[in-house]
This record gives C-alpha cells, structure tokens and sequence, in this order.
C-alpha cells in the first residue's frame, strides 16, 4: 500500500465499536436499507450497494437517512417486525466483510423538507391535510421547532410540534434502535443537529422561538437531541454507538442565503462559539461519534459541495471544533484522501466521511489501497443522478416523481442503485460497431459494447477526445471534469478500442462492414440572427478553450448553467460579468440540483454581478448591447458578448434498425442522460 | 354465485396473464425484440412509464406488507 494512504487504514473505535479503518460512507438519501420516503420495508437494492461498499473496503458504512416515522404512512420505524426480520441474516452476511454499519435515524425535515407543488398545496391547506394525512401529512412531515417558513415553497410554515409529539418521537428513536441492535446493527447515527435540519432547526436560536422546555437557552434547544440519545442508550444499551450529524457552523446569512468562502458574514445560524459549546453540551449527553460538516438547506453547498468549492472545504472548521470533545470526529466534503490521512496521521482528524464518490466507482477504497488512483472514476458533484432537487424563483421542489422515488442514483455511472436495470450481459452474437463522435457519449457508448464483447470503433473529427466536455470543463474549478476525461481516455486505452481521430463522418453510407452504427456527434450553439450584430458573440468555447481576449466586461446571453460557470470564472481571474436572462431566475432548470444552482445564484449577488432578469439582448454593437427589460430597453457597455442560449442537436446521417443516437444530437441534456442513454442502447445490441 | 365466481376467475386469469407479461418483458431478448419492432425512442420512453409505474406502484404493496405480522 501506498505510504501516503496507510493512516486512512488503521481502526479506531467509536464508544465499543472498532471500526476498521478511517473511511467512512457518509449517510445518502435514497440508500436507504428500509426505503426512501416509501412505507418503510428491506430494500433489497440498497442492501446490495451497501454490501458492495462494505466489500470494497469501507470501514463504516452509514445507509440513506430513515426518518424515525414513515412519511408515507406514517408508521413508526420499530412497528414493521418482518423488516427486522430480513435485516439480521442481512447483518450476518454483513459482518463477515470486516465492515460496520450504523443506521442513520432522522427526527425529520422540519422546514426543509423538499416539498412538490402537490404537496405545499396539501400543507397549505388544513382540510385537505387532514383528509390525506393517513397516508402522507405535509403539516407533520413539515413541522419544526417553530413556525418558520420553508425552504422550498413560499407561503408555507411549519408548524410547531407540540411537546407531545416531541416525546413520542424520542421514545421511538430509543425503541428503534433497540430492534435494530437486536437485528445486528452495529450502531446509528442520529440525523441530525446538521444542515438545517429538524434537531438542527431546534438547536438554532433564529429558528427556534419556544418558550417551552424545548427552546430558549443553549440547553434547552438541544433538548430534544439530547434526549434522543439518552432514549438510545437506555432502550438499547449503554454501550450501543450513537453518532451524530453534526454541522460545526451554519454558513447561513439569512433565511435562503448562503455565505461564501471566504465571506465575512453575521452568521444567522450557529456560530464557531456557540457550536463550541454545543459539542460539549451533545458529548456530556452521551454521542460517542460526531460526523460534521457545515451548513444549512440556506447554504446548501457547505454540505453538498459542488464543484465550485475548493476540496477539502470543511476541514478547518472541524478540526477546530475537535479540540473541544474528546470523542473521535469525522469530516466530510470534498475529501482528498491524501490530506485525510495526513491530518488523521497527525492526530487532527480522527476519520474521512466521502459519500457521492462511492456511487460513481465502486471500487474506489480498493483502488487507492492498490495504488491504482488513475482507474478511479472522479464524482464531478453534478449531483444530477443522486440528489437533484431542484429549485427556481417562486417554484418548490421541481424533481420529477421518478427521481424523488429514486435518489442515490449516479449520472455517470448508471448500474449505481439501479444494478437490476443497468448490467453489462456478454453477448451472445459479438458485432462491429462504428461509433461516430468521441465525446462522453460516444465514449461511453465503446466502453459498454466492449465490456459486453463486441469490438466498437470510434470515428472522431477532431484531434482530441471529450468532445463539448473539453469545453464544460475548461473553467478553472472544473479540475473534477478534467479528470473525468482523463478516465475516459485511460479506460478506452486499457480496453483497447479502436480509434480514428481526425476523421469527419458526414455519410453513413462511408462506413462499410459494420453491424450497427451509433450516432454521438452532439450540438452545436443555438444561434438567433435576429438580434442584430449576433454574429459579433463568442460561443463557450472561444470563450473557455480558444481563450478570445474579451476585455474586462463580458455580457452573457442567457442565464443558464453554462453563462453562470463562466461568469463565475471570469469573476476568479478579476473580470467583470453581466448576464441578460430572459426567464425570472439564474439556471431556471429541472434536475440541477439547489446545492449548485444556489451557489450560483449566491455568487453572482456577492461578487455584484449585474443580472437582468426577465430581459433580452435586441442588439449588439461595439462595446455595447442593447437590453430589453420589463421598463424599457437601455444600454449595456461590454467589451464582449458570449453567446449562453443553448444547443441544438447535430445529428449526421437518419436513424434506422441499425442506426442508432446517442447524447446531445438526440436532445440537449446532461451527462445523466447521455451517458444513461448509452447504456439503455448499447446493452440492446 | 356463479356470475361472481367466473368474475373472480376472470380476474385471476387476467392478473396472471399481466403477471407473466411483465416477467416476460423483463427479460432482455423480449426487450431487444420490442426495441427493434417499436423503435428506441418509443420503446425507451415507454419503458421509463413503465418503471415508473412500478414504483408507484410498490409504494401500497409496502404499505400493506407493513401491516403483516
């Protein structure tokens, strides 16, 4: 083993359990062992990823959060005795790998429950909560310390949860984990005093205006945490593990508004000081683990780090709070697991939680322990596939039913949670395929056809692989995409495809002795003449991979994600962005998740990035454009205008029994539904 | 009595014809076969309702099994 890596392999223990290694797999929404959101029942399909992981290496292993009581019918989670039954010989066969696991229990969503429009419409109601609320209820599922008002939806509060209800709860929690103790189960973790939810929602003084027992002093807004442990170690046993959840600081300026990197900022969550005092306060209580992070559902991307934060974005702040508790403290985002083993090493840091990073390449801890780092599989934190609940001005949650049924899920790597659906199956009749554009698409498209026993070919026009990818990851923050590439050339290299660079297919009737023909010749940029002096824009790639000089000011046309990335890397190097979008809100769209889309949106505000919404661009001139607004038109001094209003498909030839597309030439999209689609054609040839 | 019995075989009949129908198409030559007759596009989003579907409808499957013994 790799020197560099040995700290992250040696155990430590929490409360009276040794934990083999240092890795721990943070808690993902949708791995749930009993279900996600369903009726609580086995679930057979996370109980396969979770074994896979623990298999690979992983020394902890949390499954997706479980809220103490269904949120569809609304059972407790110790009421289903058949679950339990299915979960011991599960816990034997478990055990044998060396790994633990913990299940993660959830006080619930409080104010940051992801809710659908059908579902604000059922909260904001009475009447209608009531007469659905035997199967599902909003007000419930909502409810919080007090009456504030939820992340998601406007015109929607929680409601309080009487002090009733609080007690019932903590006593489940302590007969929950009793069942799941006699079942096997090596301990849970208590979700959670973190990002903005439920127990946090309680422990924050801004969101929590209780004169009861339950809010008002430090102590007893932690009340409700505290007496969930100690329900714990009473129904199950002194001895039996609790970890927490924990986010050290809230990194929230506001209801909905995040602080950046960097930022000085009045925190409205929990402070450095505060969260001092709390940790002591959760220790002395009896947590025997602290997992942490920062953050809230108002700044969303300390606990769900997209791209744009810097790795390691958490640790300095956890480190620091880990001089307070003598119990061993974790750290999760964007975890570099050399700098985890050194800080381990030196005894600052006691375990490395990583989470998204074991959906996309299931063999990740083994990789590493063998020094195969260039065969892993980067997570490029799109969260498209695992998490993307999305969100735009005056919208709730926009995730499809599908998705809100299906997270932890991965874009790039379909077979993730999905293993029934997506297989590579040898096939029976080996054929040649050509495969025409080597993007993502394309790419993919060989790797599956080659690990099912047919010889792919690849025809690319350009001298270079990736195809628009190379563009999506010139940005400076985009280090996580550029990785992704350099795996995909490694993997076509070590397969052993077939490929022709620099040659242009525009005729499929040129390709002579293949069986089937895949199409992945992706877009091109929309382009609208009827702006006068379009022609004068530069697309994203002069942009970001020709490097055009654009002078200072830069106006983009469009607000998607694509103009903000940019906007947002030319803000880095000192310039000047300005965004003109048609639409009422920055990256207006389904399946990016909150967590990116919000960084987004609150970078653009803190760098002062003027936005023109609901606008247009009716004419460009030299060092101007033209802006149509809701109170007229005026005039926009730039040095450059970029054109961000999209792509239209490219596809070459017509499609046919044996002509099949793949990617952008079929509709625009996203890494998701390219490299998905790949997959849904390639193992039906 | 006999109405309500040849109703009830009926049904059993035709839940098993529905049963066997969705065993057959998950097998992956049934779905090479109907891609190939229905097209991809058609036959991808046709099975993406499909799946859907399904998951909807496990939810009052688990429901129900949750009030078992």
């Amino acid at each position: 083993m790799n020197e560099k890596y040995e700290a992250l392999f040696t155990p430590f223990k929490i409360g009276s359990v040794e934990i083999p290694n240092r890795i721990v797999q943070c808690s993902m929404g949708g791995t749930s062992l009993f279900g996600w959101l369903e009726p609580s029942h086995f679930d057979t399909e996370a109980a396969d990823f979770l074994l896979k992981r623990a298999k690979d290496g992983v020394g902890l292993v949390l499954p997706g959060m479980q809220t103490i009581r269904d949120t569809m019918g609304r059972k407790w989670l110790d009421q289903n005795r058949s679950m339990y039954r299915l979960l011991k010989p599960y816990m034997d066969e478990y055990h044998k790998t060396g790994g633990k696991l913990f299940i993660q229990l959830a006080g619930g969503f409080g104010r940051s429950m992801a809710v659908t429009p059908w579902m604000a419409a059922l909260g904001r109601n009475d009447l209608l909560n009531k007469l659905a609320s035997p199967i599902v209820d909003v007000q419930y599922s909502c409810a919080s310390a007090s009456a504030t008002p939820n992340r998601w939806a406007d015109n929607l509060d929680s409601r309080p949860f009487t002090v009733e209800e609080i007690q019932e709860m903590v006593w489940h929690f302590g007969a929950t984990a009793k069942k799941l103790r006699e079942a096997g189960v090596d301990g849970v973790e208590i979700h959670a005093v973190h990002e903005g939810y439920n127990l946090d929602q309680f422990a924050i003084a801004n969101m929590n205006f209780r004169n009861d027992q339950y809010g008002g002093s430090l102590e007893n807004r932690l009340r409700f945490a505290t007496e969930i442990v100690q329900s714990i170690k009473q129904q199950a046993g002194a001895d039996f593990p609790v970890s927490l959840r924990y986010s050290v600081v809230s990194k929230t300026k506001g209801w909905r508004k995040g602080a950046m990197p960097g930022e000085d900022f009045e925190e409205f969550g929990r402070d450095m000081a505060e969260s001092e005092k709390v940790v002591q306060i959760l220790e002395k209580a009896g947590y025997d683990f602290l997992n942490c992070d920062n953050g809230t559902y108002d700044a969303w991307y300390w606990a769900h780090p997209p791209q744009y934060l810097p790795d390691n974005c958490n640790l300095a702040d956890v480190e620091h709070i880990r001089q307070f508790v003598k119990i061993p403290v974790a750290c999760a985002g964007r975890m570099d697991p050399v700098k985890a083993a050194e800080e381990i090493a030196a005894g600052r840091l006691d375990a490395m939680a990583i989470a998204r990073q074991n959906l996309v390449d299931e063999n990740w801890v083994t990789k590493i322990k063998t020094g195969r780092e260039d065969e892993i599989r980067p997570c490029i934190r799109c969260h498209n596939g695992c998490f993307n609940f999305s969100k735009t001005a005056g919208s709730e949650n926009m995730q499809s039913l599908e998705d809100s049924l299906h997270l932890g899920r991965c874009a790039l790597n379909p077979p993730t949670m999905q293993h029934k659906r997506y297989k590579i199956v040898p096939t029976k009749s080996p054929k040649k395929v050509a495969v025409i554009g080597g993007g993502i698409g394309g790419m993919e498209c060989c790797l599956v056809l080659k690990k099912r026993g047919h010889k792919p070919v690849l025809f690319e026009k350009t001298g270079e692989l990736g195809g628009l990818f190379i563009t999506a990851s010139a940005m400076s923050f985009k280090e996580n995409d550029r990785e992704l590439i350099q795996w995909y050339k490694n993997e076509m290299a070590r397969e052993g495809i077939e490929i022709h660079l620099n040659t242009e297919i525009n005729d499929l009737g040129t390709l002579r002795g293949f069986d089937e023909i895949i199409v992945c010749t992706g877009s091109v940029p929309r382009t609208m003449p009827s702006i006068k002096g379009f022609e004068k824009t530069l697309n994203f790639t002069q942009l970001l991979v020709e490097k055009k000089e654009v002078g200072d000011k830069v106006l983009f046309l469009g607000g998607g994600q694509s103009s903000c990335e940019a906007a947002y890397d030319l803000v880095l190097q000192g310039k000047h962005p300005i965004i003109v979008e048609y639409g009422n809100d920055l990256v207006a769209a389904q399946a990016t998740c909150l967590a990116n889309t919000s960084f987004l949106r609150d970078a653009m505000e803190y760098h002062k990035v003027p936005v023109y919404l609901h606008s247009t661009v009716t004419e460009i001139g030299d060092g101007y454009a033209m802006v149509k607004g809701p109170d007229g038109s005026f005039k926009v001094e730039c040095d450059a205008v970029v054109n961000g209003i999209g792509f239209v498909p490219t596809p070459v030839g017509e499609k046919g029994a044996h002509v099949h597309r793949v990617g952008d030439c079929v509709a625009i999209g996203n890494l998701r539904t390219v490299i998905w689609r790949a997959w849904d054609i390639c193992m039906r040839i | 009595m006999k109405k309500k019995a040849k109703k009830l075989i009926t049904a059993l009949i035709l839940g098993s014809l529905g049963v066997l129908a969705v065993r057959l198409c998950q097998e992956d030559e049934v779905q090479d076969k109907l891609m190939s007759w229905m097209g991809e596009d058609l036959f991808l989003a046709v099975l993406s309702k499909a799946r859907l579907a399904g998951d909807v409808l496990a939810w009052p499957i688990h429901f129900v099994r949750a009030l078992l013994p």
